[in-house]
């Protein structure tokens, strides 16, 4: 893996418009739909962060900020290997900005009673909020997901970890797994979720929840009839 | 105790991310099977990104030039309304320029197309029109005839 492309960098070692250019032209299949698959993941993982942003949006965003020398990209690292970098520095930032503006949200509602106790109604109304319905949907997800892998007691150790912020090193050491073996199960569980989520893209989502898990609406694609 | 909705919305984002990351090292040939394996063509599919990219470079770059536009139109209208102290007479101001493309030729070969060289084609306003240029690039202000030329 080539080193992360710094933020900053020396004037002389910044592309130029033409070189962006020419980088786009020259782009194989497979690292345009690496691309596309990386801003997916990242959108998704912002869940409500994204603010209604999409996978496109993301790769733009970096492709923009690359353009504008926001971002500059040190051509001693691949176009590619850039953009990853400035879309994992994005989405990032933009869940900061999420959350801060969050906060900023909350404390200025959260009042105190006369009894000198704190009132937040954000945590009083979780039932009825739009977002706690979202913030509920994240939870079906992760039980999807683990439904999905339920025959593959390896993945679902590995997803586990995951979920508990682990590293893929720290997996593999706790599960004493090889390397490779650790790979082929990333590849596998990823090629289960990839599926999963693209058939629900193409709106085979209704039929797959009839029998595995129960429908909500916020799981639901945009645009299509809700249950 | 069952856990907070944001414990759930921090698992998917790390599960999401950790699927990202592994995109991020899979080889090619694994990225065009999984393509496929979702049903698109791995080509279609990569040449419609391509198609995006270019058409966002260039709609970047079309707007990075109409914001030069605009800069440049706001900076001549400023200088049509601006007052500089030049010569009063046309022929004094021919004269100054005369001076100072005799003193920096360099400068009358940026400003001046070479149907013009001869002096004679250039008319008054374009005359006080290069004079205002210079004074905006500040070759009139390190220039000693300029000094003996004002008003």
């Amino acid at each position: 893996m080539e080193k992360n492309p710094s933020h900053k960098i020396p004037e002389e070692t910044a592309a130029t418009p033409v070189e962006i250019n020419q980088a786009i032209d020259t782009l194989r299949p497979a690292e345009l739909l690496r691309l596309k698959k990386y801003a997916q993941f990242r959108i998704k993982g912002l869940g409500r962060a994204s603010q209604g942003r999409n996978d496109e949006d993301l790769l733009y965003e970096a492709l923009n900020a690359t353009l504008a020398g926001n971002r500059q990209w040190n051509t001693s690292v691949s176009f590619p290997v850039h953009l990853l970098g400035a879309m994992r520095s994005i989405s990032s930032h933009w869940k900061e900005q999420f959350d801060a503006a969050e906060a900023l949200l909350e404390a200025e509602v959260i009042s105190t009673t006369s009894a000198g106790k704190a009132y937040n109604p954000y945590v009083n109304a979780r039932s009825t909020n739009p977002d706690s319905e979202r913030m509920m949907a994240a939870k079906q997800e992760v039980e999807a997901i683990e439904q999905l892998l339920a025959d593959d007691p390896l993945a679902l150790d590995i997803i586990g970890g995951w979920r508990a912020e682990m590293t893929g090193p720290e997996i593999q050491e706790a599960l004493g797994l090889t390397k490779t073996a650790y790979e082929t199960t990333v590849k596998r569980l990823r090629r289960k979720i990839q599926s999963f989520l693209s058939q629900r893209e193409h709106g085979a989502w209704e039929r797959h929840t009839m029998t595995t898990a129960s429908v909500t609406p916020s799981m639901i694609p945009r645009g299509e009839n809700r249950v | 105790m069952s856990k907070q909705p944001e414990t759930h919305e921090k698992e998917l984002r790390a599960i999401m991310y950790a699927l990202a990351e592994s995109i991020a090292q899979a080889s090619d040939e694994e990225i065009l099977a999984e393509v496929r394996e979702e049903g698109d063509n791995p080509e279609i599919a990569a040449e419609h990104i391509r198609s995006s990219l270019r058409d966002t470079a260039k709609v970047y770059q079309q707007q990075k030039l109409r914001a030069a536009q605009q800069q440049y139109d706001a900076r001549i209208a400023d200088m049509r309304h601006k007052e500089y102290a030049l010569p009063t007479t046309p022929e004094a101001r021919r004269t100054l320029l005369a001076a100072v493309f005799a003193q920096r030729p360099e400068m009358q070969m940026a400003l001046v197309t070479a149907q013009y060289r001869d002096f004679t084609n250039l008319t008054d306003a374009d005359v006080e029109s290069q004079l205002k240029q210079l004074k905006e690039l500040g070759v009139l202000d390190n220039l000693p005839t300029y000094g003996e030329t004002k008003p």
